[in-house]
């Protein structure tokens, strides 16, 4: 070392006084035992490289992937299941109470929900609490990137999930678009790191939030958490009504960026902001759902999560038809109504602009030309299954373009329902019942069995896919169904869908989801499955009905065009129609 | 339940904790303080590790820590050798002034002389915190490496001595040895949390064992 002049040595001294004590006393410091395990070779290179980062030594850690107000979330690999999963471990850097992170796990493991994530399990890494939860690879609502009636579904589904919590005395406290996990395109709520039973406020004991504290996300929060007035669900209803507000606005209500100060002063205040005064295109029924929701007083907002995702859903079903009214539409626009299609209506008075239209099956906003409705969209728009149809934007209906037995049916969708909006209210109203089985189910097995829970909620994960979210490819979900060891008694039954999915997206991609969430409820083997499957079997046949007609009518609107369609077109619709014969 | 694992250390101390603060000092300061002093500091080691950590924690070091793309241990290494250099040439202005005390020539070095013996520190101190945990974790896999470590007895004489089996304190250290692997492999993932920095600090460590088993030097530190 080039030094001009070693001219102090303290370490040296330091390390042989150190040492001599050590030697008197015959306890040495961590420090000249590091040292000697240096020397030593104690920790080998070869053990550090090989030795994986396990958590309770059974976890692998791959990767860190969040943290949440309570812990760090690790992305890890559970060697017995040989599946990816979430692991939330406590972080001891946040000075983090480990009473209030038991409770988020006792909490949690009380809560099943289809819309809650699902804990696997719980213990200790070393004196460190950790659960297991299902791993997110979508993400959160945060990252979702969805037209505007989709992302209300979600939201819709989210307030339904806060509602069962709420029905339970669970109050959130830190709903926030990040804390909504995204699973198979299924919402999951998420975080309960500040969550509270009700019971606990109502209680004059002290709860585990010091006074002075502030619990959850700032800018999402109601008046009541900055202290002014009882916490209860309207206080989760509050954020749900900031989520949509922003997604309507573009822009947070209570804006963040101006000091916690002020932002608390705008959340006090009397007034509270006007959707339609930020974005005056939104849709007036969402912008008045999310008024109510930011409601300065709770008892001016929907009392639950149930009673948002009521006027959530009231906003997506379609209204009466008396009250629709149709939207400019073009030559071939008119063709299809006609042929009994139902494309190029608007359903809210008001336009939805941030929505990206879909192909055909989108409403129109109303302000806006409809869209230029070719031949091949005319071909394409009856394709859609029940099932797509469940997730799709619900299309409004004409009073003339039902047909007669849609018209004299239309009294009870769950019977004959050859109407496509009847069609679409069976397929919600079976992927309801479904999810509903499946919940009951997994309160049975919870009781009996706990490892059937994660089961379950795998299986439940890929009947909410199959029963109508779009984006997923069935085929991936037959091969982790096969993948369920769980099921191996049926496990030829499931090779079988595997075959029949197979065979059945040659024919029909999108049959093929039919195809399997038939075979699939089969084997789950609930309760209702057998007054499921009639019912399925009718609705893919008054599918297949609809379809065949609207070829065939669409194919003759088209030879009427001329020499104004191309041949190959027609070509296409004709072999479609004889698909269906 | 005591103590828990304290994980994303380096955000929380980016994100303003105090007592991450506390935390983060209390870890990292004896690496840099003992590398001061290899480098021929005496009584201003401590004063210049404290100025590294106020470079880091009031000067905005920190968010650059947040945004560095290499190593923690590397870029803790170049501030305390900048705090070095700069007390180094400040002494030395001092002395063109007047004052009779002889400064290290650092200034004059190559950017990474030094980095072994900081290296060697930075193990040092993770075997360090590791030790420290195990004995307050697991005493008696504790007791049964130290017994190996420090009185270098034989497994014999140590069941003897603590009235076990030799199977159990074979086992105990063996036992031991592997949770030790697993303090350091999470005193490294507190620093370099990160997927691929994780990965790529463990090989760092493991070379750097390498290395001082062999009794030889890194050739050039930090990274």
């Amino acid at each position: 070392m080039p030094l001009a002049l070693r001219y102090k040595r303290p370490l040296a001294l330091s390390a042989w006084e150190r040492a001599r004590e050590a030697w008197v006393s015959g306890s040495p410091s961590p420090r000249d035992l590091a040292l000697r395990a240096l020397a030593k070779g104690l920790v080998s290179p070869a053990l550090l490289r090989q030795a994986r980062w396990m958590i309770a030594d059974r976890y692998e850690v791959l990767e860190v992937i969040g943290r949440g107000a309570a812990g760090t979330v690790f992305r890890v690999l559970d060697p017995r299941l040989g599946r990816e999963v979430a692991l939330k471990l406590m972080d001891g850097a946040r000075g983090q109470d480990p009473e209030r992170f038991l409770q988020e796990i006792r909490l949690l493991g009380g809560l099943p929900h289809p819309g809650v994530v699902t804990i696997f399990d719980a213990d200790l890494h070393e004196s460190t609490p950790f659960y297991v939860m299902e791993y997110a690879p979508e993400g959160t609502l945060a990252d979702l990137e969805l037209d505007l009636e989709g992302w209300v579904r979600v939201l819709a589904q989210v307030a339904r999930a806060c509602g069962a919590l709420h029905a339970q005395g669970v109050v959130h406290r830190d709903l926030k678009p990040e804390n909504v996990l995204m699973i198979a395109g299924s919402p999951r709520v998420a975080d309960f790191g500040v969550a509270k039973q009700v019971g606990d406020l109502a209680s004059a004991g002290p709860g585990r939030t010091r006074v002075g504290t502030l619990v959850g996300t700032p800018h999402a929060m109601a008046p009541e958490q900055l202290g002014d007035g009882q916490i209860s669900p309207a206080t989760d209803v509050h954020a749900l009504g900031v989520m949509l507000f922003e997604r309507l606005c573009g822009a947070l209500p209570f804006p963040a960026d101006q000091g916690l100060l002020r932002l608390s002063a705008a959340i006090l205040a009397d007034t509270r902001p006007s959707p339609l005064e930020h974005a005056p295109e939104a849709p007036r029924g969402l912008a008045e759902i999310a008024s109510r929701a930011i409601a300065r007083r709770p008892e001016d907002r929907y009392a639950t999560g149930d009673g948002l995702a009521e006027a959530l859903e009231a906003w997506l079903e379609p209204a009466p038809p008396w009250r629709r009214r149709p939207v400019q539409a073009g030559a071939l626009a008119a063709l299809l109504l006609g042929a009994g299609g139902v494309y190029g209506l608007s359903r809210d008075p008001a336009p939805a602009p941030t929505a990206s239209p879909a192909p055909a099956a989108s409403p129109a906003p109303a302000a806006s030309p409809a869209p230029a409705a070719s031949p091949t969209a005319l071909v394409n728009a009856p394709t859609a299954s029940p099932a797509a149809l469940a997730s799709s934007p619900t299309p409004a209906l004409e009073p003339g373009a039902l047909t007669p037995e849609g018209l004299s049916d239309s009294s009870d969708a769950l019977e004959a329902a050859p109407s496509e909006a009847g069609l679409q209210r069976l397929a919600r109203a079976l992927r309801r019942e479904v999810l509903d089985s499946l919940a009951e189910q997994k309160r049975v097995f919870a009781d009996r069995r706990l490892e059937w829970e994660p089961s379950l909620t795998r299986l439940e994960t890929l009947l909410a896919r199959l029963a109508g979210v779009e984006g997923q490819p069935a085929a991936a979900a037959a091969r982790e169904l096969c993948a369920m060891r769980f099921l191996k008694p049926n496990r030829d039954d499931l090779l079988r869908v595997g075959d029949e999915l197979k065979a059945a997206r040659e024919r029909r991609p999108k049959d093929a989801e039919l195809v399997l969430l038939e075979a699939t409820w089969a084997l789950v083997g609930l309760k209702s499955a057998q007054e499921i499957a009639p019912r399925f079997a009718q609705l893919r046949a008054e599918k297949v009905r609809l379809h065949r007609d609207r070829y065939a009518a669409s194919l003759e609107a088209a030879r009427g065009l001329g020499a104004e369609i191309d041949p190959r077109e027609l070509e296409a619709l004709e072999a479609r129609r004889e698909a269906l014969e | 339940m005591s103590s828990p694992t304290r994980w994303s250390l380096i955000d929380a101390v980016v994100a303003g904790e105090e007592d991450a603060k506390a935390d983060f000092v209390r870890r990292y300061r004896p690496v840099v303080q003992r590398f001061l002093e290899a480098r021929g500091l005496g009584a201003e080691a401590e004063d210049v590790a404290q100025e590294v950590f106020m470079r880091l924690l009031l000067k905005g070091g920190m968010e650059q820590v947040a945004a560095e793309l290499g190593s923690f241990r590397s870029y803790l290494f170049t501030v305390a050798r900048n705090a070095l250099l700069d007390h180094v040439q400040a002494a030395r202005a001092q002395k063109r002034g007047g004052g009779a005390e002889i400064v290290p020539l650092v200034d004059q070095e190559p950017a990474t002389e030094g980095a072994g013996s900081f290296d060697r520190e930075w193990l040092l101190q993770l075997l360090e915190l590791a030790l420290a945990r195990l004995e307050r974790d697991h005493p008696n896999y504790f007791e049964a490496v130290r017994g190996f470590l420090w009185e270098e007895r034989t497994q014999a004489e140590l069941a003897e001595a603590s009235g076990r089996s030799v199977q159990d304190v074979r086992n105990y250290v063996h036992r031991g040895r592997r949770k030790l692997v697993s303090y350091i492999q999470e005193e490294i993932a507190r620093y370099e949390h990160q997927p691929g920095r994780y990965e790529t600090e463990v090989e760092a460590v493991a070379r750097l064992l390498g290395l001082a088993a062999e009794g030889g030097r890194p050739a050039s530190g930090g990274g």
